[in-house]
């Protein structure tokens, strides 16, 4: 067992460094691991890929796999398994109330709680999704949009609707289920000014529909034919007007879009295409009773097994065949009856949860196979198995040790991980959602909204990027490329090869640019981190490296010690670096800020907003030069390098990251969780610890692939242990 | 409906809605002008008289000095913070005095912003963890409970704000941020999310109207059936899955099956008196006073329907940096609040508790505003609680903790008075007088008593 160096006693975690011990103790611990890891392995390529573990008695892990809670699917997995599902388009998911975060991640199966606030977004999403999936032909429908929702070119959303305060587009997107003609609303107003009426031209993505005067507020009505599938409805405001001398200005009020229609034959809802075998009329009616149990059940079987992840017996389908019986013996179509089932399908625990079972009372054992690819498919895509996966699983292949390792890579391959992995690890991990709560002072730092969106999208680029390709993952701290948008470029003052936009493959309009001699490298040197972690009025290095030493290095911060004086904001007393020495030079500071201080100072050169400066608002000289854990660096990139060149940095990867993948937080305190850490880090070390290898270590680590029975709740603490 | 736009929010918002469509449910009226029917129907049923509670709960403690009123018993000069509330003076009762003890440190270190936000209505000592969470219920669901177990068929609880939660990690010191960003727990893991868009609270509390065409009650009671069916295959489903867990996941589980029955609840309620309702309001969230206060109208919009009893309010999370240069303070709220007795944030920090309790004074008139019947309104019948998770950001203290209680509660509170409590008193103490004002059991966690109002 020398895989598994006992984890330092808790007492060594306080003071604060003494949080690094595990990470130095698992990083000497590995060699005496590698042996036994990877001896062990059994040459039969049929085996499991994770093999018997030496705790004896049919054992099969070597580390303690811990506790793993029933796992509520989170928003965003909510969202995107609808997606896979059923084939809908859409966000049903927008309006649930956001899930907690721990450690980083919004999918800890123990925070993630179910309020009856969401139970009922659940009942009002899944009538929703599935209104019209079954429909019969020629339903007409009303759809809105209302425009203060919506990001125009320019301008923005007043009261009930949006402004266009110069020449340019709002766009409202409809999906629609069938092609045809439609009559397109849009309800505007103007700002009178000048000689002319505001003009709005309508058009889709088919072209023009109409262009008319807006001469007042009314409804701007147009009919034309539309294709099924998505469709955009721009309004663009042709002819702007300003004289600020007579402070006149002429602006386009759009207070919202409808879509009516279609006003001829349509074609029935998708899911009858996709799910039903069976013959169905014009009217949606399948024949007598037996047609309709044996039509139900030939469709909502194979719907059931994958929206349960698992195979369903006749006894739990019987339910959902009953609901659409019940439904067309009220005289209603059979597609209303697939609706109200696929409904109670949506609602089902067995949906919205990821069950694991436990068979056999207390013993440590494997996850089945369909619970193995359910685990996977959430690791990597953040949404439900595939049916390649499930038919693995239903082969009770998918671990084995020959095919396992293969469908991890083709997962990662997958263009689905942009939505799940790769998004995990820059909104959560690299919390670039911490930059929805920025809010930099509009005055001083202006970013707008595309600013912002643009920012994020570089982060997630640049980490889809690094997860294809076969270099270490650390390099995401030093990387010398990132990915542009024109708005973008124009705000860090970098150009913007707009040639190159022939490689702009995903047509997003963000290329890959080299960055060069510029100082931008790495995800610390984003837009989306900088700003993310900074105050409104100026930089804050102690959040830029707060956030970096708890994020990569896993030390908790500490708080403030209550008597600490405060920080000046008079900049005529220095800069803000000079200002926030003193930090260092107070011992009961300085354990804390020797730490997280010089990566904010190396960041430095990035004002609040992201962009590059020599000076700072006081006007004083940039210093970007420190010392990170006795490394001198001068700049963003050689701090990066130093912070790079810390040995427990994949040590905290492995926690976080892991700790996503199986849904529980992980704690190098644990014995169970030291383990496995170091399982993870060791295996990946040795295959170079690109990605790949990195996800491929977690997938297959015993914390993974197997599962320790849950156990009982502990009573809840309790005010007595108060005063 | 073959036909679904993309922008997410209008129609997935509108669910309830879409299978009403064209029912005309919404009648435009200004809140003001809306009649509640609860005193009838209250009545009418023989039940408890109609009592209402608010929490509304500001973050980062208060600047005191500019807070604490002089002397005690009738209320004499207001101090700046507290001067919007002058028109409303005989309906306040600012309490001095009260302490949390559960947001002591008491060896769990730093935090005092989560650990004050998640046991603000909790009076329970918190888990301090960032994966794991324990906590217990709050004074809201205690009184949700109550209410339902009375026989009331209106929402049990409504959780509201105005800034968002759950997108960022750990919140403060080791705390998970479920407890910084909800103060509504149904119970030791199950905190519950606030609702923060207006126009969704109002869907919620509305959305359902079939207004009074004879079809789309039809339809109305249609749908209400199917859904009571897709619920008892839910049930079966959740059965069978359950015999699978052990007790912690069942559980989780059963955080899930509570919300189910509560809609089985709600869904058997045929008793929905018609009522006026309100123009439905903007979604906006990016201009604040308008936001914070179409939150405010259309949580007392619930009230005035009697769609809810009881409610929670959450200006800002735990702990929250909120730009407060919209009213000219250039600071973020959390970052002026450690004023280390700083005069210039001493000064900010008073205008920004000012803006607070401006906001208070917006919901106090509208609560004003409804008519009860009887010749009350609803500032008669309603607690609002007004206070924040510890007394000033400097301190973090959990003692003395600013407190201003509005309303009547039926007549527990006379107003216009000044209470100073004896030092420590629990403010579990002040919780027991909300139960009281509702005629419940008035034992709350580390409570010894009730506060008298005066």
């Amino acid at each position: 067992m020398a895989c598994r160096p006992a984890p330092p006693s808790s007492s060594a975690r306080r003071p604060f460094l003494g949080v690094l011990v595990p990470f130095v103790g698992l990083v000497t611990g590995l060699a005496a691991c590698e042996s036994e890891v990877t001896t062990d392995r059994t040459p039969d390529p049929t085996a499991p890929i994770t093999p018997e573990g030496p705790r004896g008695d049919g054992d099969p892990a070597r580390c303690d796999p811990g506790e793993k809670t029933l796992h509520r699917l989170n928003r965003g997995e909510y969202h995107r398994t609808v997606i896979d599902l059923l084939g809908v388009d859409g966000t049903p998911a927008n309006t649930f109330p956001a899930d907690d975060v721990a450690k980083g991640f919004d999918n800890n199966a123990d925070i993630l709680s179910t309020s009856p606030l969401l139970t009922e977004k659940y009942v009002d999403a899944a009538h929703v999704i599935v209104d019209g999936l079954f429909a019969t032909a020629n339903q007409a429908s009303t759809l809105e949009v209302e425009a203060e929702e919506l990001t125009g070119s320019n301008g923005r959303a007043v009261g009930e609707g949006y402004k266009l305060v110069s020449t340019g587009d709002l766009t409202a997107t409809f999906i629609l289920e069938s092609g045809g003609r439609y009559r397109v609303i849009v309800r505007a107003d103007q700002d009178a000014a000048g000689p002319d009426a505001a003009q709005m031209r309508v058009s889709s993505d088919a072209g023009e529909i109409g262009t008319v005067d807006v001469t007042g507020l009314a409804n701007y009505e147009f009919e034309t034919t539309l294709p099924a599938g998505s469709v955009r409805i721009t309004a663009r405001f042709l002819n702007d007007f300003y004289n600020p001398d007579a402070g006149e200005d002429r602006n386009l009020f759009v207070d919202r879009f409808t879509v009516e229609g279609p006003l001829d034959q349509a074609e029935p809802g998708p899911g009858v295409g996709r799910f039903v075998t069976c013959e169905v009329d014009g009217e949606g009616n399948v024949g007598d009773v037996d047609a309709v149990n044996s039509c139900a059940r030939d469709a909502l079987g194979p719907l059931l097994k994958r929206a349960f992840r698992r195979p369903v017996s006749e006894t739990e389908l019987a339910p959902y065949v009953g609901l659409v019986s019940a439904v067309v013996a009220e005289g209603d179509s059979f597609g209303e009856g697939l609706e109200v089932a696929t409904e109670a399908i949506l609602l089902s625990p067995s949906f919205l949860f990821r069950v694991e079972g436990d068979p056999d009372g207390d013993g440590v054992h494997r996850l089945t196979d369909h619970e193995l690819a359910t685990r996977l498919s959430y690791f990597v895509w953040g949404s439900m198995p595939d049916d390649e996966l499930l038919a693995l699983a239903d082969a009770g292949e998918l671990s084995r040790r020959d095919i396992f390792p293969l469908q991890v890579q083709r997962m990662l391959a997958s263009p689905k991980v942009k939505d799940g992995l790769a998004t995990a690890l820059a909104a959560q991990w690299l919390d670039t959602n911490g930059l929805d709560n920025a809010e930099p002072d509009p005055e001083q730092y202006p970013l707008s909204d595309e600013v912002r969106i643009a920012m994020k999208t570089e982060t997630r680029l640049v980490v889809e990027a690094l997860l294809a390709a076969d270099r270490p993952a650390v390099d995401l701290l030093d990387v010398e490329f990132t990915f542009l948008n024109d708005i973008l470029a124009a705000h860090y003052g970098l150009p913007f090869p707009a040639g190159d936009l022939d490689s702009d493959v995903d047509g997003d309009g963000f290329i890959k640019v080299e960055l060069g001699d510029s100082n931008r490298r790495g995800v610390l040197t984003h837009g989306a981190f900088l700003t993310g972690h900074s105050y409104p009025f100026r930089t804050s290095p102690v959040k830029r490296g707060r956030f970096v030493v708890d994020a990569m290095l896993c030390i908790p911060p500490g708080d403030i010690p209550p008597d600490v004086p405060p920080l000046s904001e008079d900049a005529s007393t220095g800069s803000v670096r000079e200002r926030m020495e003193q930090h260092r030079s107070d011992p009961s500071c300085a354990a804390c800020h020797a730490m997280m201080d010089p990566i904010g100072f190396g960041l430095e050169s990035f004002d609040p907003v992201g962009r590059h400066r020599t000076v700072d608002d006081g006007g004083y000289a940039i210093d970007d030069d420190d010392v990170f854990f006795d490394v001198a660096f001068d700049g963003p990139g050689g701090m990066a390098a130093a912070l790079k060149g810390q040995s427990f940095i994949t040590g905290c990867m492995t926690e976080r990251i892991g700790g996503y993948a199986i849904g529980r937080g992980l704690d190098s305190i644990d014995e169970g969780d030291f383990c496995t850490i170091a399982d993870v880090v060791n295996r990946s070390t040795q295959a170079g610890f690109s990605w790949a290898d990195f996800v491929l270590a977690i997938a297959t680590a015993d914390a993974f692939q197997m599962r320790q029975p849950s156990a009982d709740l502990p009573a809840a603490t309790t005010e007595d242990d108060g005063v | 409906m073959l036909i679904r736009n993309r922008t997410s929010s209008p129609t997935w918002a509108l669910s309830r809605r879409t299978f009403l469509r064209g029912a005309g449910a919404a009648i435009a009226l200004p809140v003001l002008d809306a009649m509640a029917p609860s005193m009838a129907r209250a009545q009418a049923a023989g039940a408890d008289p109609v009592r209402r509670f608010l929490a509304f709960y500001v973050p980062n403690g208060m600047h005191m000095a500019a807070f604490t009123p002089e002397g005690e018993g009738v209320l004499g000069a207001l101090p700046s913070i507290l001067n919007p509330l002058e028109e409303n003076r005989e309906h306040i009762s600012v309490v001095s005095g009260l302490a949390n003890a559960a947001g002591f440190a008491n060896g769990d270190g730093p935090g005092d912003h989560a650990r004050g936000t998640g046991t603000f209505l909790t009076c329970a000592r918190l888990l301090k963890s960032d994966t794991v969470i324990r906590n217990a219920i709050s004074l809201d669901q205690v009184l949700g409970n109550h209410v339902r177990s009375r026989g009331y068929t209106g929402l049990s609880s409504l959780e509201t704000g105005c800034q968002g939660g759950g997108s960022t990690g750990n919140c403060d010191s080791g705390y998970s941020c479920a407890y910084s960003v909800n103060i509504a727990w149904a119970g030791p893991t199950s905190p519950l999310p606030k609702e923060t868009n207006p126009r969704a609270v109002f869907d919620r509390i509305f959305g359902g109207d079939a207004g009074e065409s004879a079809e789309a009650r039809a339809e109305q009671e249609k749908r209400r059936r199917r859904q009571r069916s897709i619920l008892d295959v839910v049930k079966g489903d959740a059965s069978r899955v359950e015999a699978k867990l052990g007790s912690k996941d069942r559980q989780k589980l059963d955080e899930y099956m509570t919300g189910v029955r509560e809609l089985e609840r709600r869904l058997g309620d045929d008793s929905v008196t018609a009522c006026a309702v309100p123009e439905r309001p903007s979604n906006q969230t990016s201009d604040p006073t308008p936001y914070i206060q179409a939150m405010i109208d259309v949580v007392v919009a619930g009230m005035a329907c009697d769609r809810v009893r009881v409610a929670t309010f959450m200006l800002g999370n735990g702990g929250s940096g909120r730009n407060y240069s919209f009213i000219g303070q250039n600071t973020a709220h959390h970052e002026a609040s450690h004023h280390q007795g700083d005069p210039n944030k001493h000064a900010q920090l008073a205008a920004i508790d000012r803006y607070e309790v401006q906001q208070l004074n917006h919901a106090i008139n509208r609560l004003k505003a409804v008519d009860e019947g009887n010749g009350q309104t609803a500032l008669d019948t309603s607690l609002v609680v007004f206070g924040s998770e510890i007394e000033d950001g400097n301190s973090h203290s959990h003692r003395d903790l600013p407190i201003v209680v509005a309303g009547h509660g039926g007549g527990v509170a006379s107003g216009n008075r000044h209470v100073r409590v004896p030092r420590d008193t629990p403010i579990a103490n002040l919780y027991g007088t909300v139960l009281q004002s509702f005629g419940a059991p008035t034992a709350f966690a580390d409570g010894t008593g009730v506060v008298e109002l005066g």
